[in-house]
């Protein structure tokens, strides 16, 4: 580890869970113990790894660290091109951090085709990680796309009753937005030629780009359609709750917790520095959007009988936060963004986690057949409030940081949605609340519910990580913010100038033609 | 440019020979010894095509023209003739499963089938429409007793006999269009025509003609709507042949038209681009739509080729070299995943004497078949479209020619057609994975030469995902050879 920029520390970080799946392939299915500790193990090493990546990484240096360039296809301009910025690299932590921790949790849970099971998180380990690392357009969508099939297959094998509906449905859903962007990328590819002269589609010299901003709305909505069903914004939300009801925990988890942040990861990276212009002149359509899905969502979220639909739905209210955020587009507002996507990742996972462990003993999911658990299980319904807390962004957990640093930069740039968005604030707090108390308090009066057994130590193995992580970002977030903090400023100022500088061209190229043709 | 070429070279026409000589020796072999293993006979087809494969890669370095300009074998042809041997040899290996077993066991089965190869290798090394016109009567009459080989069986003669009228009337639509260019033009060889159009006074028979040509051709192609052939005739050809019929013939009208729409008669003379993205448009769309409905396997393999042909027409229209390299890339990927899929359905599809094909039939065989299973997976995902496969970089060329046409609309309907499709070939996967059989599924034991298909279509689909550089280097080198 002496030397990190001489070694290919991206690659093999992204590419050492494929390796491991591939080693699987050839483990006899029977070995489920060897098959279950391979993985997790193998897991844990991409997350050790990361971890010099994260002390080594200068938070100083806005741009892109331990970049790794080789030509792929040089004929069609694609390279393989990696890289990490502040941006991206709280994105690695975090999959690399919550990938183990759904291993472990799957330990018990799942007891059919383990062998494909893991295979199959491997392989969307790689993916997700090459989605945060790739600089080349063109490896990006590959890793985009590729990362539907063992999503699909993780739905669709080991999830619930209407899996198969709820696994199509996804994938659908999905590839709709993604083929648009793929248009778009191209249509960039050879606007960047027919400007340059150089064909690529290399993320860098895309990012350079001016462009006249009329072309820059069709692709920033061609882009910002495929993000968006990511995220999910309302209205593009719908195929979420299935999504999620149906996967198993571990799919969840890793559903929500990393999947969703794509989609926001998505527009920080692309459609903002891309298409600066458009993004100013509809940036008020998506805070409103965020904002209807932050209220729609907490209120849809009270509604619900079913603990998974309603963690489910409160995804689409915490993610309208973070694209409130990311749009205000101030520092403050951004770097609440960020801080919020890895915050969401943490609590929301932790919160399917213990959805997923009361299911296991009990077999159901809805709340009314819930009640006193805080006498039954003490252990389980501390971790289950610490993490609660921090959903609903109690001072001194991780949700409040990131809330309060949006809510704050939001309120600098609309003042109205901002204050709306705070009352989702006050919803979240009040469905979470509510949920909590009719599953925890109470009396014990379900006979099923009395002979319930307190988590194990693998249980709490999988929790505690997660808990001290939140109390960490709570009380001490600069670590994190200080990685990315230059990233977000250099976001700003590119968006800033980019702007300007089409505006300028515009206005000249505008007064040149009133000069040709007078009226 | 005048061509001083000797009037024979049968150098340039080696492949060809091979094929030819091989065709005929299985044909004659079986007179005489009445007993030969079918192992045996597909030996001397693999070896052949084999032959044929080396022949091609050595005339890469030196293509020619020859036959006073009745043969041209520039790299368009070869890599084209080299796509065409592939898909021989894997449809050989496939022909050893327990549906076609007791059919084919004969040496004509491989005869007719190299026979249909040479016919392939004929029209497409050639850029006269006499030449065009030998190649494709040698390859369909080959294609129309093959079509039939289950002589038993109504829905193979059923097969066999639309094929036959409906070959015929494409053939007549061809030939009719070259008697028009010829009485426009008075030529019938590509380049002579094109200087006889600008030299002016072709009038409205030359597009009139290349209308009919292309539609003779939108009849072999399956392309909307001229595809109704396309299912009962697929559904009913044995499986191998239907592998063949799919990718063989579909990438030999793809290179006539290709140069017809580039060399013979230019846009300048039709605006082919709008033609062909309506045509691509329909097909695409009717392809697909039709496919989602459909519950045999086979025949959602048969609409699933008539939308693939609808993703090349969209490179066809854009008509630039990066167009036809992508349709070369493209047409490699599809002839692996196709046949790797006909493959798989050669092997599973059948349980005791029953032919297994409807999409319930393959459920839970996954777990018990994982191999074969997961070759399956590929293809489909790779038909989908989805990275990191070829079918994936395959499409991606394809749009990438058509976008920088600036045919965007054309690209958006194109891709949106990608995600439709996605949802009939995950059915398979469906099935094969997530649902469970009521009674356990049985296929038996797969042939090693089988096995050894669904390997190599496997690794070529992987392959051509990730690293298509070297292919993808020697296409574009021959899409812009004699253009």
């Amino acid at each position: 580890m002496s030397d990190l920029s001489t070694m290919p520390i991206l690659t093999i970080l992204t590419f050492l869970p494929l390796a491991g799946a591939l080693v699987l392939l050839f483990v006899p299915r029977q070995r489920e113990a060897l098959i279950r500790w391979f993985t997790l193990v193998l897991t844990l090493a991409v997350f050790l790894l990361s971890l010099p990546l994260f002390t080594a990484f200068d938070g100083a240096n806005p741009g892109f660290q331990f970049e790794e360039n080789r030509s792929w296809i040089p004929s069609a301009g694609i390279g393989y091109h990696l890289g990490v910025d502040g941006i991206s690299l709280l994105m690695v932590m975090l999959t690399a951090f919550l990938t183990p921790l759904v291993i472990l949790s799957s330990w018990r849970s799942v007891t059919k085709k383990v062998k494909e099971y893991m295979i199959m998180f491997l392989v969307l380990e790689t993916a997700m990680l090459g989605v945060f690392l790739s600089l080349d357009m063109v490896l990006f969508y590959l890793f985009w796309e590729g990362m539907l099939i063992p999503m699909y297959f993780i739905i669709g094998v080991w999830g619930g009753e209407r899996r198969l509906y709820a696994a199509i449905k996804f994938f659908l859903f999905t590839m709709f937005g993604g083929v648009l962007m793929l248009v778009a990328i191209l249509v960039l590819y050879f606007m960047h030629g027919g400007q340059s002269g150089l064909y690529t589609f290399d993320y860098l010299a895309l990012s350079q780009m001016l462009i006249a901003s009329k072309s820059q709305v069709w692709l920033f909505f061609a882009f910002g359609i495929a993000f968006a069903i990511k995220v999910p914004m309302f209205p593009f939300h719908t195929w979420l709750p299935d999504a999620h009801v149906e996967a198993p925990t571990g799919g969840s988890v890793i559903l929500a917790g990393i999947l969703l942040k794509m989609g926001t990861y998505g527009f920080l990276r692309f459609c903002i520095p891309l298409f600066p212009t458009a993004a100013q002149q509809y940036g008020w359509l998506i805070m409103l959007l965020a904002v209807i899905g932050i209220i729609y969502g907490a209120l849809v979220s009270w509604v619900q009988p079913d603990l998974k639909k309603l963690v489910a739905f409160s995804s689409v209210s915490h993610l309208g936060f973070v694209m409130l955020g990311l749009f205000a587009l101030t520092l403050q507002s951004v770097q609440g963004g960020l801080i919020q996507m890895v915050n969401h990742g943490l609590s929301t996972g932790a919160l399917f986690l213990l959805v997923g462990m009361i299911y296991e003993r009990r077999h159901t999911r809805l709340i009314a057949d819930f009640g006193g658990l805080a006498r039954q299980m003490p252990v389980f319904v501390t971790f289950f409030l610490i993490i609660t807390l921090s959903s609903i962004g109690l001072p001194g957990l991780n949700g409040f940081v990131g809330e309060f640093m949006i809510l704050l930069g939001t309120f600098e740039v609309n003042r109205l949605l901002a204050v709306l968005a705070t009352t989702g604030v006050i919803l979240s707090a009040v469905y979470m609340l509510t949920m909590f108390q009719r599953v925890n308090f109470g009396k014990l009066d379900k006979p099923e519910n009395q002979e319930l057994k307190d988590l194990n130590g693998r249980e709490i193995a999988t929790l505690v990580p997660i808990v001290l992580l939140c109390l960490w970002i709570g009380l001490y977030p600069s670590t994190f913010l200080h990685k990315s903090e230059a990233a977000a400023q250099k976001l700003l100022d590119e968006y800033r100038s980019k702007q300007d500088k089409i505006a300028l061209i515009e206005e000249i190229s505008a007064s040149q033609t009133n000069v040709i043709n007078p009226k | 440019m005048e061509l001083s070429a000797p009037l024979i070279q049968l150098d340039l026409i080696t492949p060809q020979l091979i094929v030819l000589a091989a065709a005929i020796l299985l044909l004659l072999l079986p007179l005489f010894w009445r007993s030969l293993r079918r192992e045996f006979l597909a030996a001397i087809a693999l070896a052949g095509i084999a032959a044929a494969l080396a022949a091609t890669f050595w005339l890469w370095s030196r293509p020619g023209w020859g036959f006073a300009g009745m043969v041209t074998v520039d790299r368009f042809a070869l890599a084209f003739q080299a796509l065409f041997l592939l898909g021989g040899l894997l449809t050989v290996l496939i022909s050893f499963n327990r549906i076609e077993e007791e059919y084919v066991q004969h040496g004509d089965f491989f005869g007719l089938l190299l026979l249909a190869l040479f016919g392939l290798m004929v029209m497409t090394s050639t850029t006269h429409f006499l030449v065009i016109f030998l190649g494709l009567e040698i390859l369909s009459i080959a294609l129309y007793v093959l079509a039939g080989y289950r002589k038993m069986r109504v829905d193979s003669l059923e097969a066999a006999l639309k094929y036959l009228l409906l070959g015929a009337f494409a053939t007549g639509f061809f030939l009719y269009g070259v008697a028009l260019i010829y009485g426009a033009t008075g030529q019938l060889e590509m380049a002579h025509i094109r200087e006889a159009a600008a030299a002016g006074g072709a009038g409205w028979l030359l597009p009139a003609g290349a209308l009919l040509v292309l539609i003779g051709f939108a009849f072999k192609a399956a392309l909307v709507p001229f595809h109704m052939w396309t299912p009962d005739v697929y559904q009913g050809a044995p499986t191998p042949v239907t592998a063949f019929m799919s990718t063989g013939t579909k990438a030999a009208a793809f290179a006539v038209l290709a140069r017809l729409v580039s060399i013979a008669v230019p846009v300048e003379t039709i605006a082919w681009g709008p033609v062909l993205a309506v045509l691509a448009v329909l097909t695409m769309t009717v392809g697909n739509f039709m496919a989602i409905v459909q519950s045999n396997v086979k025949r959602m393999l048969a609409y699933s080729s008539i939308a693939h042909a609808g993703y090349l027409l969209v490179a066809l229209a854009a008509g630039n070299a990066a167009g036809r390299s992508a349709i070369l890339y493209y047409l490699l990927v599809y002839t692996l995943m196709n046949i790797g899929a006909f493959g798989v359905i050669a092997w599973l599809g059948r349980s005791g004497r029953e032919e297994r094909l409807t999409f319930e039939s393959y459920r839970g065989l996954g777990y018990r078949y994982p191999f074969v299973s997961l070759a399956m997976a590929a293809f489909m995902f790779s038909l989908a479209g989805i990275p990191p496969t070829g079918g994936f970089l395959g499409k991606f060329f394809l749009f990438a020619a058509a976008v920088r046409a600036e045919y965007i609309p054309l690209v958006v309907i194109a891709v949106l057609n990608a995600v439709v499709s996605v949802f009939y070939y995950l059915r398979l996967v469906v099935n094969l994975y997530m649902r469970e059989a009521e009674e356990p599924a049985e296929a038996g034991k797969a042939h090693p030469l089988l096995i050894a298909a669904l390997v190599i279509a496997l690794i070529g689909v992987v392959w051509l995902g990730v690293a298509p550089g070297g292919v993808l280097g020697a296409f574009n080198t021959a899409a812009t050879a004699g253009m």
